[in-house]
């Protein structure tokens, strides 16, 4: 069974096959705890949140699409259960969740992806700076970075997780690396001083 | 861009968080099948507990019902089948006990759900057990 797509092991747990849905769950099990963590960045809540997701994913088989991407309709499900977690925990600022993000200033549009990414790689060589630099991102910022960064979501998936279009979630892409360089350069010259 | 964030420490999940999301999963079925066998039984204590109360009606719909008698006739006389089939087939639906008839059929229909309900409960909580123990 292990080697079963996503769409096919889907089908089978809703045509009966219980084991259908403890392949599915132990094939995506790493993943959406590496995501959940990094998100909500506590690890009880993460266990919570991935258990929830889980959950939330058997009650729901029945209404999966099998034209969608599994993966994507997982992540969107996460994702769901970690914003809902949060809010659950502390109250969530409204600016939080600002999606001005997807408009680029003068400044960060100039900037070539490639080249922002190898100065990110230069800057980022203590890991743990990376690790909070992400942190101070933004909740969505947050996630698209998680989801297209970490979990090598393509942008067309990332687009189906957040309910955006293709062309914001690459534009708030862009600009979540920005304010990483900028987090990690501020860092730098912290350490330099 | 893989090499930018695979520095990032990885992050496993816990070992015991796959039987645990098992676990629950189990649970919750197990809950939705309870449920679904405790509205089955009710219907069906409910409709026992109608044939019970009405029982004399029922019986003395079923024991005045000609249906014994035109049976009888026609296995007599399979010739009055071909003669009057029209009348015939007035007589059934006039000797026919209905109400009788739709209670034992709902009867039927609620055993047969019991049935549906309680298999896959029997077999949930066995691999229930099974897997609480491994």
């Amino acid at each position: 069974m292990t080697a079963l797509s996503d769409q096919e092991l889907i089908r089978a747990y809703l045509h009966g096959e219980e084991s259908a849905f403890e392949f599915l769950m132990r094939r995506y099990l790493p993943l959406i705890f590496r995501f959940v963590s990094r998100l909500v960045q506590d690890p009880a809540l993460a266990e919570d949140v991935t258990q929830e997701t889980f959950i939330r994913v058997w009650k729901k088989a029945s209404s999966f699409h099998p034209d969608r991407s599994f993966k994507s309709w997982l992540f969107t499900i996460a994702k769901h259960a970690a914003f809902d977690a949060m809010k659950k925990k502390k109250p969530m600022l409204f600016s939080e969740l600002n999606t001005s993000e997807g408009e680029l200033s003068f400044e960060e549009s100039l900037e070539d992806e490639r080249l922002l990414i190898s100065t990110l790689l230069l800057k980022a060589e203590a890991k743990q700076g990376l690790e909070e630099a992400i942190l101070t991102l933004s909740l969505p910022a947050r996630t698209i970075v998680l989801l297209h960064g970490i979990e090598q979501l393509t942008f067309q998936d990332c687009a189906e997780v957040l309910h955006e279009s293709i062309d914001t979630v690459k534009s708030r892409y862009r600009r979540a690396l920005f304010t990483l360089k900028q987090s990690l350069e501020s860092e730098m010259h912290q350490k330099g001083d | 861009m893989n090499t930018l964030f695979a520095s990032l420490p990885l992050r496993e999940p816990p070992p015991e968080l796959a039987t645990q999301i098992l676990t629950q999963v189990h649970r919750l079925r197990l809950r939705r099948l309870w449920a679904r066998f405790a509205v089955v039984c009710s219907a069906t204590v409910g409709m026992l507990t109608l044939l019970w109360v009405y029982s004399p009606a029922l019986q003395s719909e079923i024991s005045g019902s000609p249906l014994t008698a035109l049976v009888r006739l026609i296995l007599s006389d399979p010739d009055v089948l071909a003669r009057s089939a029209q009348d015939v087939f007035f007589a059934f639906l006039e000797a026919t006990p209905f109400v009788s008839l739709l209670a034992g059929l709902c009867l039927l229909f609620l055993s047969l759900s019991l049935y549906a309900v309680a298999r896959p409960l029997y077999r949930e909580r066995r691999a229930f057990i099974l897997h609480s123990f491994s």
